[in-house]
């Protein structure tokens, strides 16, 4: 509260300076000229700044959302409303000898109640169905990767490629099912692989968004699967530059970041700009040095918008992302014979005992690029919004090659994507309806200078999308329904195996239909429940029809069926959540039906080939049932300490066969203790957290679905620390996090490396921060 | 409104008509692609030939084996010889291979002592290469014999020189078996 109204006087300081040069005594002038805000639902808006020129008149609406100004001449003046959370709003206003009453409405900026119909509800910080990560969140630990700040997030976890290279898997479910929305726009990159890790900066969003239950209806592809929304908030109003800058070290690979944002709003004009800079070296097991797991990283963002008269904006975003990531040089393995002498080390191949910045083949080298405008209208009771994207994603990845040819990529794949987007959402009555249409235009392209056939093959779609999505607050609750329609096709041209080379062209169909209903209902004031359906089918991706080729890391040879059917899928989600005395809670639990489910399945014959025995996966359909619950229960010690546990539990099985879904994570429980203090002398805002995550052993799999049994259970402390020094103004902000703490040993069963090697062991960060 | 929608329908349906077709892709030169081995070994006047060939990789047909029927006791002077016959003329793999000596060994595993395989060659290391081999055979019978090409594996790890491929790690390039009949 006390920031808000230091917020709210800076504001009123800066307003004040604005007008300062326009202000000119008015006297003997007897108009008034008063008002009322209100926002998009009609509720009050307090404390709006309003300036009304010239004169340099200033006030501040009331509870009550009025204003007055008295002693006016008559004349044409410029009003101009400025409140954080709202568009600004500017209007030319005929001040006559009659008192003028005015009435504005503002509309809001924060787009994460307009992005996300589902979340929509959920003004929960945590829901069972939207978990949100603040800006604070995000910046608590500015050197993670994208996956990393995931992790921490309850029914995600990550499939990993090593320390640097992960993924995120919401409920199970990864890759072609879990769309990432980039501020509304479908991020488009090689999403298929498993270890093809997000091209992008947490920090370049100030919130991330994970929405487990049903997906919202305006992420493509219709896979009723979770989506991850990675969304702006609005730049607090500020005459001047502010920013932050932070710097970071991690012990562990001894990695170095870089961060800095700068935003600026004149309440016509907003700024935003950002860029950090990571760099890591060799980690460490607690056995042994991880040779090759290095990492280099470097992203950029700018924001611009301009924000009309009559409360229309035009933003422009643009963002780049770079990096280069090493994979561990034991865990390139050429045939099963390799694997299984690479399963009985204790250390892995190629291990060197001193530390280096250097990265080798294996590696990745990926850059991602994103131009995009969006418009944004508002009109009686709703809005309008326009965007249009354009991302390319570039991919290149390094093999051991003879003669060479190491530093020609094995794998280079560029993709294109436009993106056009409008939707109109409206109030009618006490309906809230959105109508969406999307245009997505996708090329995926290999480049033939790695002299090998491609993996996957080269392609371009054409994919249209219509969805509508509405909300009925009524006495029984909040109910929400919505569909979405897709068609559209893919053409695929593949190089066939035989020789001479021949080409092979297909066509997919992409119609896909969904469909969504939800229930929302508070039972009291701090007890709610929601219940959450959705249907949807997919289209199989390129991958799964048409990949062939050796997969390097795991020595085994991939194969799409291009007789792959559309799989179906139902979901369905219940949550509790609420508060009593010092407890809080949130329960999910969901089933989510899939027919024709795709996997990769192996054969049972090897196949063979000069280089050796290769066992042969191929993709392949079934009936499946995910079922699972998040679990959070707090409890508050006294003013200043909190217990949290959470626990993820999941259970994947494959009805048809009667056998259990491979790589499904195994449960997670994590126990916390937080404590937010008081200052104590110089040491501001101390906040200490001491965590306990515990990963049970996947027990359920069957012999053959894997090369190596899961491996073991583990538990792993993480310690933070965070105080600041000097004023709340000028001050620096300290934080200390150890993670594996105690330096245990272990591996995890969604991390590929742990066919190879430990995983990380402790790695203490310290990170210094400044605002200004 | 009404018209907006009219005018989205209307563009959606000339996109709709015109289905682009991807460009068709370049298919790659594979020059590093090893399709043909060939093991042959001269002794005693007469030439034997071994042969492991897959034309179209690692999908498609399945190789075609050649192989050959010695005789015991005569030493016999073996050679390498590697091919990508996906291009035409066919790529000289074994050049490649000479030229990296220090990062490749071959390795002759048998399934019986009573055929062994010794190195006639080295890199400039004086660590062994195999390209060139000694083959020989105590007793008649029925043996298979393994032939592995490694790439970058340690050639100063224990046993390494001496032919044992245990501790030599490096990538497999080469995996072949031949059944060798030895009268």
């Amino acid at each position: 509260m006390s920031c808000r109204r230091i917020q709210k006087r800076i504001c009123i300081l800066c307003f004040a300076l604005l007008f300062q040069f326009g202000a000119t005594a008015q006297k003997g002038c007897q108009e008034k000229l008063s008002g009322l805000i209100t926002g998009q639902d009609n509720e009050a808006v307090s404390d709006a700044l309003i300036g009304l020129n010239p004169g340099g008149w200033l006030r501040i609406s009331d509870a009550a959302g009025s204003f007055e100004f008295d002693g006016l001449c008559p004349g044409l003046y410029t009003l101009s409303v400025i409140r954080l959370g709202y568009v600004s709003f500017y209007t030319e206003v005929q001040v006559q000898e009659v008192d003028a009453q005015l009435s504005i409405q503002l509309s809001r900026t924060n787009e994460v109640l307009s992005e996300v119909p589902v979340e929509k509800a959920h003004h929960r910080d945590s829901s069972g169905l939207g978990v949100r990560l603040s800006e604070k969140d995000l910046w608590n630990a500015p050197s993670s990767s994208f996956s990393d700040q995931l992790e921490n997030v309850r029914g995600v976890s990550l499939i990993r490629n090593g320390s640097g290279i992960g993924k995120p898997m919401v409920h199970g479910l990864t890759g072609n099912r879990l769309n990432i929305m980039n501020r509304g726009v479908l991020h488009s990159a090689q999403q298929w692989g498993n270890d093809h890790a997000p091209e992008l900066d947490a920090l370049s969003a100030q919130e991330i968004v994970v929405i487990k239950g049903v997906g919202s209806l305006s992420v493509p592809g219709a896979s009723n699967g979770a989506s991850i929304f990675l969304q702006a908030t609005a730049i607090p109003f500020s005459d001047r530059w502010k920013g932050r800058t932070a710097y970071a070290f991690g012990t562990n690979g001894r990695s170095h970041s870089l961060h800095a944002l700068l935003s600026k709003n004149t309440g016509s004009w907003t700024w935003r700009w950002n860029a950090s800079f990571y760099r890591e070296g060799d980690g460490q097991a607690p056995g042994h040095r991880l040779t090759n797991t290095g990492s280099l990283r470097g992203s950029s963002s700018l924001e611009m918008q301009h924000h009309f008269r009559d409360g229309s904006n035009l933003e422009l975003f643009l963002s780049h992302f770079q990096a280069e990531l090493g994979i561990l040089r034991g865990a390139h393995m050429a045939n099963l014979t390799d694997l299984q002498s690479a399963f009985q080390r204790e250390e892995p191949f190629f291990t060197r005992s001193e530390f280096s910045y250097s990265i080798d083949a294996p590696r990745q080298e990926v850059r991602h690029e994103l131009i995009q405008f969006q418009w944004h209208r508002p009109f009686y009771k709703g809005s309008l919004k326009s965007i249009y994207a354009f991302q390319y994603d570039q991919r290149n990845e390094f093999d051991i090659r003879r003669s060479g040819r190491t530093n020609i990529p094995a794998l280079k794949l560029d993709k294109s994507q436009h993106f056009f987007e409008t939707r109109v959402e409206q109030e009618i009555g006490n309906w809230d309806g959105t109508l969406g249409f999307q245009y997505i235009r996708t090329q995926n392209l290999n480049d033939p200078i790695t002299g090998i056939l491609p993996l996957i093959p080269d392609h371009l779609s054409g994919l249209w999308g219509m969805y509508f999505s509405s909300e009925h607050p009524s006495r029984c609750g909040l109910i929400e329904w919505g569909l979405r329609m897709e068609w559209g096709s893919r053409s695929v041209a593949t190089i066939g195996s035989d020789v001479p080379r021949t080409i092979l062209r297909y066509r997919d169909d992409l119609g896909n239909p969904s469909v969504q209903l939800g229930w929302e209902k508070d039972i009291n004031s701090s007890h709610g429940i929601g219940v959450h359906l959705g249907y949807g089918s997919r289209t199989p991706a390129v991958n799964e029809r048409y990949s062939f080729g050796l997969h390097q890391g795991v020595a085994s040879l991939e194969e799409g069926d291009p007789l792959l059917k559309r799989e179906h899928s139902f979901k369905a989600s219940l949550d509790f959540h609420g508060t009593s005395g010092r407890w809080t809670y949130d329960l999910m639990a969901y089933a989510h039906w899939m027919d024709d489910f795709i996997y990769l399945q192996a054969e049972d014959s090897l196949r063979l080939t000069i280089r050796g025995a290769f066992p042969v996966f191929r993709y392949q359909q079934t009936d499946a049932l995910i079922i699972g619950s998040d679990l959070q229960l707090g409890y508050r010690l006294g003013r200043n300490w909190v217990i949290r546990s959470e626990a993820s539990l999941i259970r994947g099985d494959d009805r048809e066969q009667n056998a259990p879904l491979v790589f499904m994570p195994p449960v997670r429980v994590q126990m916390g203790l937080e404590y937010k203090g008081t200052s104590i002398g110089w040491l501001k805002a101390p906040e200490l957290q001491l965590t306990h995550r515990w990963t049970a052993e996947q027990t359920h799999w069957q012999e053959g679905q894997d090369l190596i049994p899961p491996p073991p259970a583990y538990g792993l402390w993480e310690l933070r620390f965070s105080f600041r020094t000097g004023s709340e103004a000028d001050g620096l902000i300290w934080s200390i996090r150890v993670e594996n703490a105690t330096n245990e040993r272990y591996r995890d069963y969604l991390d590929r490396l742990r066919y190879f090697s430990d995983s990380k062991g402790i790695n203490a960060t310290v990170n210094v921060r400044y605002d200004f | 409104m009404k018209r907006v929608v009219f005018v989205l329908l209307a563009s959606s349906a000339l996109f709709l008509s015109c289905e682009d077709e991807v460009n068709d892709p370049l298919i790659p030169n594979e020059e590093e692609v090893i399709t043909t081995l060939t093991y042959t070994l001269t002794g005693a006047g007469s030439v034997h030939t071994f042969t492991f060939q897959d034309l179209d990789g690692d999908g498609g047909n399945a190789p075609m084996i050649t192989v050959d029927t010695i005789t015991s006791a005569v030493s016999y002077n073996g050679s390498l010889s590697l091919l990508n016959e996906t291009e035409s003329p066919a790529g000289n793999i074994t050049a490649e291979i000479f030229a990296e000596a220090e990062e490749h060994q071959f390795f002759f595993q048998s399934s019986d002592p009573a055929l062994s395989v010794s190195y006639s060659d080295t890199d400039a290391n004086q660590q062994p290469l195999g390209l060139l081999s000694e083959l020989s055979a105590s007793d008649p019978g029925d043996y298979s014999l393994t032939i592995t090409l490694r790439h970058e594996p340690d050639k100063s790890a224990s046993g390494v020189s001496d032919g044992d491929i245990t501790n030599a790690g490096g990538e497999t390039d080469i995996e072949v078996i031949f059944q060798i009949h030895v009268l």
